[in-house]
């Protein structure tokens, strides 16, 4: 009986000692690192069709052959507005590149407070509605803000979840251009 | 079958018929006419809103949600199996769109862990139960009322 006793606590210590190793290799491994960066990089730009704040129609079809930046925003969300002074920087710096799109998609928000957000923050790029979250999940987004960066080949190149920096875009744009 | 065989073993034999009628009943499908509504709430239950913390997009009313849910229903409808949505979402948001983690690799051990738990108490308890009942019963010999006796009458 007491060999049956030490057999069964041997046990239990090789079994908990395998625990042990499994979740210490398991450390770093943080299940929501797919928070951090979507998993569709490297995947084709998930067809849209969506109606802008000056009624025109904005389609992934129609940016074909441009560097795109699609920026999922809200005019309620704090980090959008953390990062309003970096795109509107960044949309200054390449107002004169044809081949660069900056494109915001509202993604749960009324029109009246987006417009309302665009005239008082001085937006002057591309802004879509989403009514019915179609491209939020064509994208797989998870909140907001989430850029996007598609290179000319129609390509998810990069992307980044909450406020970007001017430095983040460049990277991003960077990536995007730079694919074959 | 004597009538102690029976007494000994009659309870045990008794419980593992109620434990196998039990775990026949929690493991069997629950219908086999399943509409295309009902896997859809099934799903729905099982995918987890992306914009809330520790909500099934069945439950959510943000629009992300909403869309997710139409998602569910144009796959379904578009013949996609349970398995083949579930991993589509995995697909493109990770295994953390799941509200319960799958029972492979490191979310074996969430599954395991539980049953490992219970299977090595019931052996421990077997085990503790066994040894009590081979302890031999000890009777007090007349030496040791003796003793007690001497020990009272001094005590007293």
């Amino acid at each position: 009986m007491r060999h049956t006793a030490r057999w069964v606590a041997s046990s239990v210590g090789v079994g908990v000692a395998c625990l042990a190793v499994v979740l210490a290799l398991n450390v770093g491994k943080d299940p929501r690192a797919d928070s951090q960066h979507s998993r569709l990089v490297g995947q084709k730009v998930p067809a849209f069709d969506l109606t802008t704040t000056t009624g025109q129609r904005v389609s992934a079809a129609g940016y074909a052959g441009k560097t795109v930046i699609v920026n999922f925003w809200n005019s309620w969300c704090p980090p959008c507005a953390q990062e309003l002074p970096a795109l509107k920087a960044y949309y200054a710096q390449h107002a004169n590149d044809p081949d660069l799109v900056l494109l915001g998609i509202v993604r749960d928000d009324t029109d009246d407070a987006i417009r309302q957000a665009m005239r008082t923050d001085g937006i002057g790029w591309t802004v879509a509605f989403d009514p019915n979250a179609t491209a939020a999940v064509a994208f797989a987004t998870r909140g907001q803000p989430e850029t996007y960066v598609i290179g000319p080949d129609g390509v998810i190149a990069a992307s980044e979840y909450g406020a970007v920096t001017t430095a983040d875009l460049d990277k991003m744009v960077t990536a995007a251009r730079g694919r074959p | 079958m004597s009538e102690t065989v029976l007494r000994r073993w009659g309870p045990w034999a008794l419980l593992g018929v109620i434990v196998v009628v039990v775990l026949a009943v929690a493991a069997w499908p629950s219908s086999g006419h399943e509409t295309l509504k009902d896997r859809a709430r099934s799903l729905e239950s099982e995918l987890r809103c992306v914009d809330c913390e520790a909500l099934s997009i069945a439950e959510s009313s943000t629009s992300s949600a909403a869309a997710l849910r139409a998602d569910v229903e144009a796959r379904l409808r578009a013949g996609q199996s349970d398995a083949q949505i579930r991993q589509a979402y995995i697909d493109r948001y990770g295994p953390s769109i799941l509200l319960k983690p799958e029972n492979k690799g490191i979310g074996l051990i969430v599954w395991g862990l539980p049953v490992a738990a219970v299977v090595l108490g019931a052996g421990g308890l077997a085990i503790a139960l066994a040894r009590w009942r081979r302890e031999p019963r000890l009777a007090a010999t007349s030496a040791d009322e003796q003793i007690v006796q001497r020990a009272r009458e001094h005590g007293a």
